[in-house]
């Protein structure tokens, strides 16, 4: 190792993450692209192709992709889409204020504790804080007793398994992932700037919408990534706090590769949310390199 | 019924005297400060300050690292709220009012440019508030030509599209200018705009703004703790000490008369004694008294001086001598051992030059003239 010429030595640095990329990303992602061309057998297996060249002229290699575009799936995909584009406009509209409170109102001694505070959800499985909310959602759960208590209702409300209670869960989760890029962009932000609008003239919401707001974009953007492309791939939210008519595509592409057994049109789906995402990533790498920042 | 008629409409006559007799002495205050005090806890940066500063004058606001002058500053433009005290901008009692309705506008220490707007927008940023003066922006006038006024007057045509990222630090200075003076401000408040820039872009910078400041004829209020800077622009100094004003006084006087042993110091080297006055003066007593002579009014000589007249004279031995060029400095004692300094311009050869080395003796003469007594008790 001594004598190694100081060129490759970068190269070794680099090397456990390109051997982890490549066989947790890359591999599995081919494996996926190649299945996503395939059929499906009888079995639930992949059907051998005999004739390739007829196969491949004849398109049958995107028989998936074609019939991802039924109707029946597209409003599946469009659900996913508003549902998550939800999703993150009420974490921001929440993680906003709240942000707000803890980078600039709240006083120094418990900035510590509340900012804690924010963080101790992660200490737990995602999945056991999803089912606390079945029991706080459920027709005698804590929600409907604390109602039924304080004499607001007198029948226990539906409250869980409908697109209201898979909303819950995803605001529930995802908010911590808006909550913590803004806080962090408005502890960045220089106060002075603000003391320079007041002696321009700004009063308080000019102010915000002129220097505050734009200058924590920044922040609202990296959020705005973190909590959407997690909400748009989600599946265990809506599995367990939905109904049948608030499936996501993240539990039809789960479907496709257990009840359903079709491998290959599972694969066909999870490319095409894949490629969402990734066109979402460019545009926002697009708006980063615009504002010269730094990615995420 | 008509007597009473009558008394009232002499009484409202009365009314409106005194209202234009207090306008008429307000006329020309432009920030009239009346026992402002900032207390932060216990401590009290601003300490029952009162003084004026008049318009159209350059008014510094002199004085070490927490003395308290920016604080003061930031009070005028309404970033910090007196604790207790009065004060009036252009007459106008604003003691509790909000920075953004004010009528003066602030250069900032680090010049607080927005980075994500463009020159132009940031010297345009204030210009739909209007809250300098609004009687001095004519109606229907386009925001686009003030701000290219702005940016001519601080010499930054065609650089309005750039971003303050893309500035060198004097250009950033001159934005800063620009955006505040587009507003016509009542007064201009600079907070040591000009602590960022090298020394040479310092200098240039102290010429223009004093030109600009005498051409606009717009009150300027600006915090320094350098004594020569302060000196180069001021009209007026006040030389600030623990949250008091030590000397408010025209500029060549705080530098030529300092009042305490503080604002000698501070304006530059002094050499301090104590002597008694011989005849009662003004000082009233034949008490001891502290003086102060600066060290390039002291001439240093190889033979007594004593033949002239009028000159004080003090032998001293000479412990130090220090070419500069330009200058020489020497460090001698006294015959109470104490220490002088003398600054002697290199303008002449010195007589018996070869005498004055480091351990001679020699004496130190001044005309008395140049001996500023200070008007605080001796201190131990």
């Amino acid at each position: 190792m001594a004598d190694l010429a100081p060129r490759s030595r970068p190269f070794l640095l680099l090397l456990p993450t390109w051997l982890t990329l490549g066989l947790f990303f890359v591999l599995p992602l081919g494996i996926v692209l190649i299945l996503s061309f395939a059929q499906r057998s009888p079995t639930g297996s992949i059907s051998p192709v005999t004739d390739w060249w007829a196969y491949i002229s004849s398109g049958k290699f995107l028989s998936n992709y074609a019939q991802s575009l039924d109707g029946l799936y597209l409003r599946i995909f469009w659900r996913s889409l508003w549902m998550a584009v939800l999703t993150t406009v009420l974490c921001a509209v929440i993680a906003y204020p709240a942000a707000y409170y803890l980078a600039i109102a709240a006083p120094t001694r418990w900035k510590g504790l509340l900012l804690a505070l924010a963080v101790i959800p992660f200490w737990t499985s995602f999945l056991v804080r999803t089912y606390a909310w079945m029991l706080i959602l459920r027709t005698q759960g804590l929600a409907n007793d604390l109602l039924i208590a304080a004499h607001l209702i007198k029948e226990p409300l539906d409250l869980l398994y409908n697109q209201t209670s898979v909303m819950i869960g995803l605001v529930y989760g995802e908010l911590p992932f808006m909550l913590l890029p803004v806080y962090a962009s408005l502890e960045k932000l220089d106060r002075s700037l603000l003391e320079a609008a007041s002696d321009l003239g700004a009063g308080k919401w000019s102010r915000f919408w002129r220097v505050t707001l734009p200058l924590t974009a920044p922040g609202l953007a990296a959020g705005t990534v973190l909590v959407f492309v997690p909400s748009l791939g989600q599946f265990v939210v809506s599995d367990l706090l939905g109904g049948s008519r608030s499936m996501l595509i993240g539990n039809m592409i789960q479907n496709q590769f257990t009840t359903a057994r079709n491998q290959p049109f599972g694969s066909a789906l999870a490319l095409e949310l894949t490629l969402l995402v990734l066109l979402l990533l460019i545009a926002y790498a697009a708006y980063a390199r615009k504002r010269g920042e730094e990615l995420l | 019924m008509f007597h009473g008629l009558r008394l009232g409409a002499a009484l409202g006559h009365d009314d409106t005297m005194a209202a234009d007799a207090s306008l008429n002495i307000d006329a020309n205050i432009d920030v009239d400060i009346e026992r402002v005090s900032k207390r932060f806890g216990a401590v009290a940066a601003v300490d029952d300050v009162t003084l004026q500063i008049r318009r159209g004058e350059f008014f510094s606001l002199l004085g070490p690292s927490g003395c308290g002058k920016t604080t003061l500053l930031r009070m005028i433009a309404g970033l910090e709220l007196p604790t207790s005290g009065m004060l009036r901008i252009d007459g106008r009692a604003m003691t509790h009012e909000p920075a953004h309705r004010r009528p003066v506008n602030m250069v900032f220490q680090h010049y607080a440019l927005f980075p994500h707007l463009s020159v132009e927008k940031n010297v345009g940023f204030g210009l739909r508030y209007v809250k300098g003066d609004p009687a001095r922006f004519p109606e229907g006038i386009e925001p686009a030509r003030l701000i290219d006024e702005a940016l001519a007057l601080v010499r930054l045509q065609g650089l309005g599209k750039r971003k303050p990222h893309e500035l060198s630090g004097g250009q950033r200075q001159r934005v800063a200018l620009a955006r505040a003076l587009v507003l016509r401000p009542r007064v201009l408040l600079l907070d040591e705009p000009l602590g960022a820039l090298d020394q040479k872009l310092r200098k240039e910078m102290q010429v223009e703004l004093k030109t600009l400041q005498r051409e606009l004829g717009l009150t300027f209020v600006f915090v320094t703790h350098d004594q020569e800077e302060a000196l180069t622009m001021s009209d007026r100094i006040a030389v600030m000490n623990a949250g008091k004003v030590e000397q408010l006084d025209e500029a060549a006087k705080v530098f030529e008369s300092p009042r305490t042993a503080f604002v000698a110091t501070f304006m530059g080297a002094g050499n301090f004694f104590e002597a008694k006055f011989e005849s009662k003066s003004e000082f009233k007593s034949a008490t001891a008294h502290r003086f102060i002579v600066r060290p390039e009014k002291l001439t240093l000589h190889a033979q007594s001086p004593a033949g002239k007249l009028g000159l004080s004279v003090l032998p001293v031995t000479i412990e130090q001598r220090i070419y500069q060029g330009v200058s020489t400095l020497w460090n001698v004692r006294g015959p109470g051992n104490e220490a002088w300094t003398v600054y002697e311009q290199n303008d002449r050869p010195f007589v018996g030059e070869a005498a004055l080395l480091p351990g001679a003796k020699a004496w130190l003469a001044w005309d008395p003239a140049h001996a500023i007594a200070l008007h605080e008790p001796t201190r131990g």
